[in-house]
């Protein structure tokens, strides 16, 4: 069974992504000094029921046993109904390949409930991009 | 550390970030590149040019004292500041500061609901409660009040109503400034201040009376860079019975003056306390019949009388508008009728009932109901609209730029308006379908052309966009009317607008600021109000 960090590391890019991903991916991780094993848990990963691409994302997300949360383009339930609470608890990743203003609005409320950043963002297609938003620590 | 504060040497600021990592946690301090680029205005008509508003950090209290340590360290280092609540003023500037090189002071960690009073329908909160939060609060109490939220509704019930923000359900709730009750304020010399009846020590009134005694200054802080709001009082309207929404079909070009007059009189009567929205179903069914097309897409804009026979041959109305009633059932059921007599004085008007709720709504009913801000419930939904799919991609429109003339509430008025922002968007070669639109009715005496202009990570689109608007400024002076709201960076021009008697106005703004803000502290040219170092400069 593919493991989380696994997923994160070649599942999303063998199956959905382009290569660019691949190599972004990767480099991104160095660039802030971690290894591919200090990627975070992801609390959750979010995909578009209305794409075939997003959702064989999902799917191989949560074969490797990851939370998964379907949305179709509006993101207020996964906000209201979910990430509202778990980031009431503290910082916590998340990972998905949705359309553009998904991210850009999770970016705002991720920022806003603590101290998290999106730290990787890459297109996709022309339509659906792959990002991360994990917490950011200074200490 | 891309930006400094203009005239604040690198020590002096490291010395106050310091200071401000003291006062509110050093976690709570954000300098990093990274950090700071997430107080852009992602709208910014200037993405990536000079002259873009960029903070040079931020700072997060959770707590007036740390407000006012905050406004403490600021005077000492002459930092500017420019506090946000939790910044969604998408379209008006964002998050960015009005002066670059500020600290932006994030409010968004003092989020406390403080109280919600079922009894008398009212609340208080502090800036970082977004409408979701409240709305939240709210159900989890089990009270039946209503929020009134803009839509998208992640913005905060403090930040929206200080930029005179507006929302979608009952006269009295729409314009947020004016639903407001009570303030606390943090001074630019860090004293705070109580308005209203909060300045009496153990007021029991704070947030049902809205004046106290002597001048009432709620209005001063709004707009304004002359103090830091942390505590609002709100009220809320009682959940109604029920909701029933009607409309109205007329079939010619000046049956837009009755149809607004007629509405006006419902509105201003009492009769009926929702929206009275317009619309032409002409410009909607354009994507089905290429002649219509044609007639809408005319150099100059469509004409009236070309359209009109359109409309007669195909059945299709000129104009319509869109009733709302809330309240009781049986009332609302008598004022839709009486409303449907009033308009039966406009030959060949038709008037057709629409859906109609009870409440609360299920679930269900939450999901399937259309524009569910009507009933005061916040969603991002507007996110998801296939004009935002494509606005937020990279290019050609990353987003938007309001554009917002308030003009007189009739149907002369709008027609004068079309032709004169037709011409500008012809000038510009801006979509004239655009220009052709309908205004907006949050207001109970005037009505608000709202355009949305693109802005874009390409700088010929922006350089575009922003000669635009300075002409839209310029023929809407000419014309009497005024801008309601603008992005930091037109807020100088939009005030220059506003000049009687020699810009007595600002003049008078600025006095008041060189009194209690003398080291110019606080959002230097918000509104186009600069302290006197930065004015005389």
């Amino acid at each position: 069974m593919t493991s989380r960090r696994d997923f994160l590391r070649a599942g999303i890019a063998a199956t959905t992504l382009p290569v660019s991903f691949c190599t972004i991916f990767p480099s991104m991780a160095v660039g802030q000094n971690r290894s591919m094993h200090e990627l975070p848990v992801l609390y959750k990963v979010i995909f578009d029921l209305r794409f075939s691409k997003s959702r064989e994302f999902g799917n191989r997300a949560r074969a490797s046993g990851i939370s998964t949360y379907g949305i179709e383009g509006d993101i207020t339930d996964l906000w209201y109904q979910d990430l509202y609470f778990r980031w009431k608890q503290g910082p916590a990743a998340i990972a998905g390949l949705t359309e553009p203003p998904a991210i850009f609005c999770l970016e705002r409320f991720a920022w806003d409930a603590g101290q998290m950043r999106v730290v990787h963002r890459a297109d996709v297609s022309q339509n659906l991009v792959s990002w991360v938003i994990e917490p950011v620590y200074r200490s | 550390m891309a930006t400094l504060p203009p005239g604040v040497s690198s020590a002096d600021f490291s010395t106050a970030l310091e200071q401000f990592a003291e006062a509110v946690g050093p976690d709570w301090v954000f300098s990093s590149d990274e950090d700071v680029a997430l107080y852009r205005d992602a709208y910014s008509p200037f993405w990536g040019e000079e002259q873009e508003l960029v903070a040079s950090a931020a700072v997060s209290p959770t707590r007036v004292e740390e407000v006012q340590e905050v406004v403490r360290v600021a005077n000492q280092y002459q930092i500017p500041l420019y506090p946000i609540s939790t910044g969604k003023n998408l379209g008006y500037g964002g998050s960015a500061p009005s002066y670059s090189g500020s600290v932006v002071v994030d409010l968004k960690r003092m989020n406390r609901v403080l109280e919600i009073n079922e009894r008398n329908a009212s609340c208080l909160v502090e800036p970082g409660v977004s409408y979701f939060d409240l709305y939240r609060a709210i159900q989890d109490q089990g009270a039946k009040l209503w929020i009134d939220c803009p839509d998208p509704g992640w913005g905060s019930p403090i930040g929206n109503s200080l930029d005179h923000g507006l929302g979608y359900t009952m006269n009295g709730y729409r314009d947020h400034f004016d639903a407001h009750c009570g303030m606390e304020v943090v001074l630019a010399n860090g004293e705070v201040l109580r308005t209203g009846m909060g300045a009496l020590p153990g007021s029991k009134t704070w947030q049902e009376y809205k004046y106290g005694f002597g001048p009432h200054i709620d209005g001063m802080f709004s707009q304004s860079n002359f103090g830091i709001v942390t505590k609002m009082g709100f009220w809320l309207a009682p959940e109604p019975e029920a909701f029933r929404t009607d409309s109205v079909k007329v079939y010619k070009y000046e049956d837009l003056i009755p149809l607004m007059d007629t509405v006006s009189y419902l509105v201003n009567s009492g009769i009926m306390n929702g929206r009275g929205t317009f619309g032409s179903p002409l410009t909607r069914n354009s994507a089905k019949d290429p002649a219509l097309e044609e007639l809408l897409s005319r150099p100059g804009g469509p004409d009236p009388r070309a359209l009109e026979r359109y409309a007669a041959e195909n059945d299709v109305p000129y104009w319509t508008t869109d009733l709302r009633f809330y309240g009781l059932e049986k009332a609302n059921d008598a004022h839709a009728e009486y409303a449907r007599e009033k308009f039966s004085a406009i030959p060949g008007a038709k008037f057709e009932e629409g859906p109609r709720h009870r409440f609360p709504l299920t679930p269900e009913q939450q999901k399937t109901a259309d524009h569910i801000v009507d009933f005061g419930i916040p969603n991002m939904t507007v996110f998801s609209g296939l004009a935002m799919q494509f606005r937020t991609s990279d290019n050609p429109n990353f987003g938007d730029l309001f554009y917002a003339a308030v003009i007189p509430k009739n149907g002369e008025a709008v027609f004068e308006a079309q032709r004169v922002f037709t011409e500008v968007a012809s000038e510009f070669d801006l979509p004239l379908r655009f220009f052709s639109s309908l205004p907006s009715t949050w207001f109970p005496r005037a009505v608000v052309m709202l355009f949305s202009l693109p802005v874009s990570r390409n700088i010929e689109i922006n350089k575009k966009t922003r000669a635009a608007f300075q002409r839209l400024v310029q023929v809407s002076e000419e014309h009497g009317w005024g801008e309601y709201r603008a992005a930091p960076a037109f807020q100088d021009l939009v005030m220059n607008a506003y000049s009687f008697n020699n810009n007595v106005l600002r003049r008078f703004h600025e006095t008041v600021k060189d009194a209690i803000d003398p080291n110019g502290i606080l959002s230097p040219g918000k509104s186009g109000i600069w302290p006197k170092r930065l004015r005389d400069a």
